[in-house]
């Protein structure tokens, strides 16, 4: 991993927040954050892949809220008083929620302190494609999520159930 | 939300056939194809925009020797802009050719009966123009096959209205004329059947409905391993629909059903829901990318309460 600090030239300060999912700190970058909103009803949408919990309405706007534990093959979230909806805006400029455990703090980080990893064909944990970089803060590390991976369609394992 | 696209892209194969039907030379520009709009305008823009065109084509483009007196480029330009405005969506169609003559305009619906001489001489040039709109007008002095046998403008018009758009006029004699059809972004304000499966809220758009039942588990008959009722001498399948939407009913299986008698084409059948909620006007929004898979949901709207309902898309779970 140490041939991967390429851009050392630019040094850019990015913003981050930085959010709980399972026992992992994970950092998203703010640019692509729409709002945060507490956990609300969610209202199921029959027939469509699991990690997908269905929508809710933000501002008037129909938004899918997709679990990010599920699609990471980690258990099914549990709702607590600290669980957060993301929405995210995509590059298309639709948007949508992801639930995470809890959302600790808004982080600065320097580019030059995030090392871009790539686990490709490593051993591998199941969440390991969802993770693009690694940033260093004071004391701690954070994932810096992949939100592409995060919201892509296609779901990881193969669910040969959805022929609707 | 669907690209405009679909509907725009027969319409150059069509001028080029107009070129040589009307035995002139037009040429046709679109832009903004990538235009979204609610599919349920978009299934329904194709003909008013066809009707459109066509007219720039047959009423507007002048022949070669006149646009050559008048000093314009010998090929006719008609063109299609599509493009979002604030909340809406704005088409054009327009061309470079005749424009439209207010006061032929105003003589014509004179004659037709259309305004009285005296209404007619306080119209304004504009007001002259929108007159094409009215019911069995037709300008062209001669019927083609093309266009002009008055089943015309009016129903452009009345389709964009039915649409909750508006279309209005711009043109210059001897210059051309540039339709303007403006669309709501989000149209689709339905009247819906509202029900409760399970323990979730859909809505069921009532032109799909025919009646609502009373069905008692007796009347239930099995034909063919499928449940139906006898409705008034017509077989009638059943669907559950809590098994279509994979949720639990809240009724026990001997309770009386309530049956939504829905209709696609001559075929008819009872969904099954657990409770009737009533009878609102609902604005249908598109569920977006990752749940617009479910083909049995047509849509999603936000109830009073901010809560979602889906839509049901009956035709499909037929």
């Amino acid at each position: 991993m140490n041939e991967l600090r390429d851009n050392k030239e630019s040094g850019e300060l990015i913003q981050y927040i930085v959010i709980k999912i399972d026992d992992e700190q994970y950092g998203i970058n703010i640019k692509f954050i729409d709002n945060i909103v507490r956990m609300q009803q969610i209202t199921r949408v029959p027939k469509v892949d699991d990690y997908l919990k269905g929508v809710i309405n933000i501002r008037g706007e129909i938004v899918p809220v997709m679990s990010v534990r599920m699609k990471m093959g980690l258990a099914e979230d549990e709702i607590t008083g600290k669980s957060r909806i993301i929405i995210l805006k995509t590059g298309e400029g639709d948007l949508v929620g992801i639930i995470v455990d809890q959302v600790n703090q808004v982080l600065t980080l320097d580019s030059n302190n995030i090392e871009k990893v790539r686990y490709d064909d490593k051993k591998g944990k199941a969440n390991a494609s969802f993770v693009n970089g690694v940033g260093h803060y004071d004391g701690g590390l954070v994932s810096i999520l992949d939100l592409d991976a995060v919201v892509a369609e296609k779901e990881v394992k193969e669910k040969a159930s959805n022929a609707g | 939300m669907v690209p405009i696209e679909s509907v725009l892209q027969k319409f150059p194969r069509m001028i080029r056939d107009l070129n040589k039907t009307l035995g002139k030379k037009m040429e046709l520009t679109m832009t903004g194809e990538e235009t979204e709009m609610d599919r349920t305008v978009v299934d329904e823009i194709g003909d008013p925009l066809m009707h459109l065109i066509r007219n720039s084509a047959d009423h507007g483009i002048e022949s070669a020797e006149l646009r050559a007196q008048r000093g314009k480029p010998d090929v006719g330009q008609i063109f299609l802009h599509a493009f979002q405005d604030g909340n809406s969506v704005v088409i054009e169609v327009g061309d470079d050719g005749n424009g439209i003559d207010a006061e032929a305009v105003k003589n014509k619906a004179i004659e037709k009966g259309v305004v009285t001489p005296e209404q007619a001489a306080l119209l304004t040039e504009k007001q002259c123009v929108e007159l094409l709109f009215h019911p069995g007008f037709s300008t062209a002095k001669q019927v083609s096959e093309i266009s002009g046998r008055g089943v015309g403008l009016d129903v452009v018009k009345s389709k964009v209205e039915s649409l909750s758009g508006e279309v209005t006029v711009r043109t210059k004699l001897g210059e051309g004329s540039t339709w303007v059809i403006r669309l709501p972004l989000t149209l689709a304000i339905i009247q819906a059947l509202m029900v409760i499966i399970g323990e979730e809220k859909y809505a069921i758009p009532l032109d799909s409905i025919q009646s609502i039942e009373d069905v008692t588990p007796s009347d239930l008959k099995l034909v063919e391993n499928r449940e139906v009722i006898n409705l008034r001498g017509s077989v009638t399948p059943i669907i559950r629909l809590n098994e279509v939407l994979d949720t639990e009913s809240t009724k026990s299986p001997d309770e009386d059903m309530v049956v939504v008698i829905a209709r696609k084409g001559d075929q008819q059948v009872g969904l099954v829901i657990d409770e009737l909620m009533g009878q609102q006007e609902i604005v249908i929004k598109p569920l977006g990318k990752y749940t617009a898979k479910c083909k049995f949901i047509s849509g999603a709207t936000i109830l009073g309460d901010g809560e979602i309902a889906l839509i049901l898309d009956t035709n499909s779970i037929i």
